[in-house]
């Protein structure tokens, strides 16, 4: 743990996580001192920081019978509290506490208890999120059938009750959602929820079948109204047409537009300004925002996996089919850069000698040669 | 079922090489590009590697082929299963057989259908093979290549299969009257075979003793194939159903070897590779053990979570797919119009931002890229190491943070924190303008005619001063002015560009030099490099009334619109600067700058008023999230003078955010505050409470005794205001004391220090996440 090793520009440190499966997701807490890791070998891991930077495994244990897709942490204010959600169809919520029987001496040791599983899920809980702090303790989770939930600890002392205050059906697979980070009171609590539903004649079929979702896009926004206290869709992104796989709201910072990164095909950056007048008759396309693709970048190849804002929603970093990491800078009037690119592979990674776990490739593109291929 | 299914195979041995069976067999060799010698055909598989072909024979009458594992042979050994059932052994290259297996045949007794063909990876003699139903006649035969033998050129024609039969006898014979559709070696163990049976059945048949063939038996309903996990040691079987495309995975370890429903680990819906239409053809890849993906069959697979995967395979539908035999995630797919190309899957990174640091997974393992350090920070000798962030706001930001930037009692005090020369002079004419309006008079010029590098610019104005003094003996060319007007471009310093083109305008304006208009002033006023100050001086000195309120409106609105911080200069810190500052914010993400400069700076109702009460939520949690308390802290004071100056004791704002104290302490007798807020700090009858804490035992209003510290047992409130000697209790025993006590005593102790007080408080609240 802690083995340092040097990529060409970068100082990178590799913590040899021991998971035995894919890892599926990495939370830094609100401080980025401690880590939480999930993977398909159906534990969650906890990492903290030493003094001297090193992380140190501090808690493992198995947390699901199934995938772990997810890990979230909670605001520090709510304690030391995770939630997980699973291909077992729950989503969970942890929490640190002492070990309250051990001596002094063995005082140090921490262990995390299931405070709450949350089963309303019939399929796979493909992500979960807790929302900002201002609005209180609240959980969202969203599942592959399409259904978003939304749970409130109403008591923040007692995490073992949590209400389900919501429930979104949306008729399409739901693989990512991401809160409004906004503190600001003029927003209303804000989610953004993208689809994974593949492209089929029959899912866009069904999709213009239903009159109130004539939009095709795979990106929806979700807005709290006060008024009637629900939830209601308030804007479905035309602009991404293709099953996204990851979502990110940037954090406001005090600007007056939301930053939404989403990956799809490409890497996309959406701003979307609020209308002022939505509500007002005379706006005639009755939207709420007018939104625009600031960046869309094809880097990654085919496919991207995964896209996180750093703390400022300045950098974006981003992973993709191209076992890259890349981040993306804003520049001078907000235009996008590629700032940097990791790659994720050993120098040796041509050779078959390669150590396995360290070896990755890079997808290699299609081939053409005018022999086998009569039709070019 | 014609002879043109595509199929590819990976040579189990010779890893660069690989057979694709069409209309004909062919073998590749797989090198890299620069590794191929010139004017050699051959296709490019991926970007850096290309397949040649070696040799080539044609498919007649080949139903199955499969490649041997038999270490050390110098070509690829093929098994062919031909449409008569007779299998033969082929290498399509001649070479050197040390072992003579060349040209073997192995035939069965009744001409029938070929199958399927497996060779065992264990005993590389080991052939399997699985054939059409014909009477009572056993459909799997199991052929030892070594024994089965005959010369080479013996094995010609037709005519030699009855001869052969009786010669050679199939080491093992099952599934009397059966058809087997496909046969597979488990790896699991020696000598299973696995073979899907009657289009219903899975059959794995336990060889390891001859005569003794134990058999296990699972229907299913349309089983088409089967085959099993080649490298996990959980002993994993995948099935094709081919009613619904589904594939079934088994996980017999546990039933002993019994493949049922209980086991059944996942159902996948995949359409099959071979069907798929799409232009991008799809494969799923089920994921594998330590993210690092391993091979098995067409699919990968094990835990009971599934990945799927669709990889784009070049623009056409895809027609077969091999997993490389040693390399890890390496695929080789065919189009079905003859196209081969290479494939990787990568694992899906995960990525993170985590305070500066990056993280994201890599195989089994994570990466994690940490946070720029501060500058000239001496952990590394060749200079702090780059982080993700380095030179991004949001670090630039937290280091400023650190220095107390926007706190110091002084606003010029700022300027030199910032590190930035417009940051320093938007808190230099903070500070200026701050003391003209308190001084009261004078500092206008002093405002204007502040300058960093005075002497260029001193003599470029002075320059202008006496051009146009002394410009009407100087004689009106245009021809000069003309000069004038192209040599400005082509200087590289704004100030001499602005000069000249004031030259110019002098010249034109000869008659009249005191009235200048805005027209020809323009070329001037409008150098985006010289600094506004002097741009503002300029016009002021130059231009007439009309022109000059012109100019600023129009150079104030553009500022604005670019959130340029010298326009402060033309807004002040009012309703159009906080637009100003809105757009600086937007531009450049430093969110921090606007938030200290409403707080230092701007009138109550807008510091209270959406987009600056914004920015200082925005910068308060950015400081909470950097565990930055000191600056919150000294940030929230400023805030509180800043609003409480125009609201007296209202304090709060409608959203509370800063209400002058969270929490204050209350004597348990007469309930009034054991140290008074600042509101009532005012009142005569109460000392400060920082003077009168070092005394203080008990409460200033009813002279009743404060409660004891739990570890030293003194009376709260003797230890000074430091933060050590403050109250602290538990929320849930109400036991407390004085802080550092607490913290010292919970560093080694769960419990509640307060003898005969069972509660945990250690554990409920952990002091080290303090």
């Amino acid at each position: 743990m802690g083995e340092q090793s040097i990529s060409n520009l970068f100082e990178t440190q590799t913590i040899f996580a021991d998971h035995k499966d894919l890892i599926h997701d990495v939370a830094y807490d609100f401080y980025g001192e401690r880590m939480a890791t999930c993977s398909s070998d159906q534990y969650v891991k906890i990492w903290d920081t030493d003094s001297q930077g090193a992380w140190r495994l501090t808690g493992s244990w198995k947390a699901h019978h199934g995938s772990v897709w997810k890990v979230t942490w909670a605001h520090p204010e709510f304690g030391q509290v995770i939630a997980t959600c699973s291909f077992d169809r729950t989503a969970a919520v942890w929490e640190e506490v002492g070990d309250t029987n051990s001596a002094g001496s063995e005082k140090g040791l921490r262990t995390w208890v299931k405070r709450s599983n949350l089963v309303d899920s019939r399929t796979s809980v493909t992500d979960v999120k807790f929302g900002p702090k201002h609005l209180g303790l609240l959980l969202v989770t969203c599942s592959a059938d399409g259904i978003i939930r939304i749970y409130e600890a109403p008591d923040v002392m007692n995490l073992a009750q949590w209400t389900l205050q919501h429930e979104i059906p949306t008729k399409v697979s739901i693989s990512c959602l991401s809160w409004n980070p906004s503190l600001s009171k003029v927003n209303p609590p804000m989610l953004a929820v993208g689809s994974d539903e593949p492209n089929t004649t029959n899912a866009i079929a069904n999709v213009q079948s239903d009159k109130s979702t004539a939009c095709n896009g795979k990106v929806f926004i979700y807005e709290y109204s006060d008024g009637s206290r629900r939830w209601s869709r308030t804007e479905c992104l035309a602009a991404v047409q293709e099953p996204v796989n990851d979502l990110a709201f940037a954090p406001s910072l005090g600007r007056s537009f939301h930053l939404l990164a989403v990956a799809t095909k490409d890497v996309r950056i959406i701003k979307m300004e609020p209308l002022t007048d939505w509500n007002n008759p005379n706006n005639g396309s009755g939207a709420r925002f007018k939104s625009e693709v600031v960046a869309a970048f094809e880097d990654h190849y085919s496919c991207v996996w995964r896209v996180c804002w750093n703390v400022t929603g300045t950098l974006l970093a981003s992973s993709g089919d191209d076992c890259c990491v890349r981040l993306w800078k804003m520049q001078y009037l907000n235009q996008w850069k590629c700032a940097a690119v990791f790659k994720n592979e050993s120098p040796t990674s041509d050779s078959a000698h390669a150590p396995r776990p360290r070896t990755a490739y890079v997808r290699m593109a299609t081939m053409a040669n005018a022999a086998h291929m009569p039709h070019h | 079922m014609s002879g043109h299914k595509l199929e590819v195979i990976w040579c189990p041995v010779h890893h660069d090489k690989f057979i694709l069976r069409g209309s004909d067999i062919t073998l590749y060799q797989v090198s890299r590009l620069k590794d191929i010698e010139k004017k050699t055909p051959y296709t490019q598989i991926s970007p850096t590697r290309g397949a040649t072909v070696i040799a080539s024979q044609s498919a007649n009458n080949v139903r199955c082929i499969d490649v041997s594992a038999i270490p050390d042979l110098p070509e690829p050994l093929l098994a062919l299963g031909h449409s008569n059932g007779r299998v033969s052994l082929a290498t399509l290259k001649q070479a050197y057989d040390p072992l003579g297996l060349v040209g073997r045949d192995f035939n069965t007794r009744y001409p029938r259908l070929c199958n399927s063909l497996s060779w065992s990876n264990n005993e590389s003699n080991l052939l399997a093979v699985a054939m059409e139903k014909y009477r009572s006649e056993p459909c799997i035969l199991l052929w030892d290549v070594n024994r089965g033998t005959l010369p080479p050129e013996e094995s010609t024609s037709a005519d030699s299969s009855l001869v052969n039969v009786d010669t050679v006898k199939p080491l093992a014979e099952m599934g009397l009257s059966e058809t087997a559709h496909s046969v597979s070696w488990s790896n699991w163990s020696n000598r299973t075979l696995l073979a899907s049976m009657n289009l219903k059945h899975i059959k794995i048949f336990d060889l390891r003793d001859w005569s003794n063939k134990g058999v296990v038996t699972a229907s299913g309903r349309h089983v088409y194939g089967v085959c099993a996990d080649p490298f996990s040691g959980r002993n994993l079987l995948l099935s094709l159903q081919r009613d619904s495309n589904t594939l079934r995975l088994f996980d017999i370890q546990q039933a002993h070897n019994d493949p049922n429903k209980a086991n059944v680990l996942m159902d996948n819906m995949a359409e099959e590779a071979q069907t798929a239409t799409a232009v991008e053809a799809e494969l799923a890849e089920l994921s594998r053990a330590g993210g690092a993906a391993g091979a098995g069959g067409e699919r990968e697979a094990a835990a009971p979570s599934v990945l799927e995967r669709e990889l784009a395979a070049g623009g056409a539908a895809l027609a077969a797919a091999c997993w490389h035999p040693a390399h890890p995630a390496r695929l080789l797919a065919a189009a079905h119009n003859g196209a081969v190309c290479e494939l990787t899957v990568c694992e899906r990174v995960t990525v993170s931002w985590g305070g500066g640091a990056l993280a994201w997974s890599c195989g089994g393992s994570l990466r994690v890229l940490p946070r720029a350090r501060a500058r000239g920070a001496p952990t590394t000798a060749a200079g702090a190491p780059p982080g993700p962030d380095h030179d991004d706001v949001s670090h630039v930001m937290r280091r400023r943070a650190v220095t107390d930037y926007g706190l110091k009692p002084d606003l010029w005090q700022n300027a030199d924190l910032a590190d930035d020369e417009v940051l320093s002079g938007l808190w230099h004419f903070l500070a200026l303008s701050k003391s003209l309006v308190e001084d009261g008079g004078g500092g206008c010029a002093q405002v204007l005619g502040r300058a960093r590098e005075p002497r260029v610019r001193a003599a470029a104005l002075a320059l202008a001063g006496l051009a146009g003094l002394g410009g009407g003996g100087g004689g009106a060319e245009p021809l000069w002015r003309d000069a004038l007007r192209l040599a400005a471009p082509a200087l590289p310093d704004a100030y001499l560009r602005a000069t000249l083109h004031f030259l110019a305008a002098l010249h034109d304006a000869q008659p009249q030099p005191a009235a200048l208009s805005a027209a020809s002033l323009s070329a001037a006023l409008m150098e985006r490099d010289m600094r506004l100050e002097d741009r503002v001086a300029l016009a002021c000195l130059y231009l007439p009334d009309d022109d000059l309120r012109e100019y600023l409106t129009a150079t104030c609105a553009e500022l604005v619109e670019r959130g340029d911080l010298s326009g402060i200069l033309l807004t002040g810190m009012g309703a159009e600067g906080v637009r100003l500052l809105q757009r600086w914010v937007e531009r450049s993400g430093d969110v921090q700058t606007a938030a200290l400069a409403a707080a230092r700076c701007l009138p109550p109702e807008l510091l209270r008023a959406p987009p600056a009460a914004h920015w200082l939520q925005e910068y308060r949690a950015l400081l909470d999230g950097w565990r930055l308390w000191g600056a919150r802290s000294a940030l929230d004071t400023w805030v509180g003078l800043g609003v409480g100056v125009g609201g007296a004791g209202g304090v709060g704002g409608e959203d509370g955010e800063w209400c002058a104290r969270g929490v204050s302490v209350s004597c348990a007798y007469c309930g009034k505050p054991v140290a008074a807020p600042p509101a009532h700090r005012r009142r005569p009858r109460l000392p400060p409470p920082a003077a009168k804490m070092k005394q203080m035992s008990s409460c200033p209003n009813c002279r009743k005794p404060l409660p004891r510290c739990g570890v030293c047992s003194l009376h709260l409130g003797g230890g000074g205001a430091r933060f050590g000697g403050w109250f602290s209790w538990c929320v849930s025993c109400r036991h407390g004391g004085h802080a550092d006590h607490l913290l010292h005593w919970f560093q080694e102790h769960t419990e509640c220090p307060v003898s005969s007080c069972t509660c945990h408080c250690g554990s409920l609240d952990p002091p080290d996440r303090l």
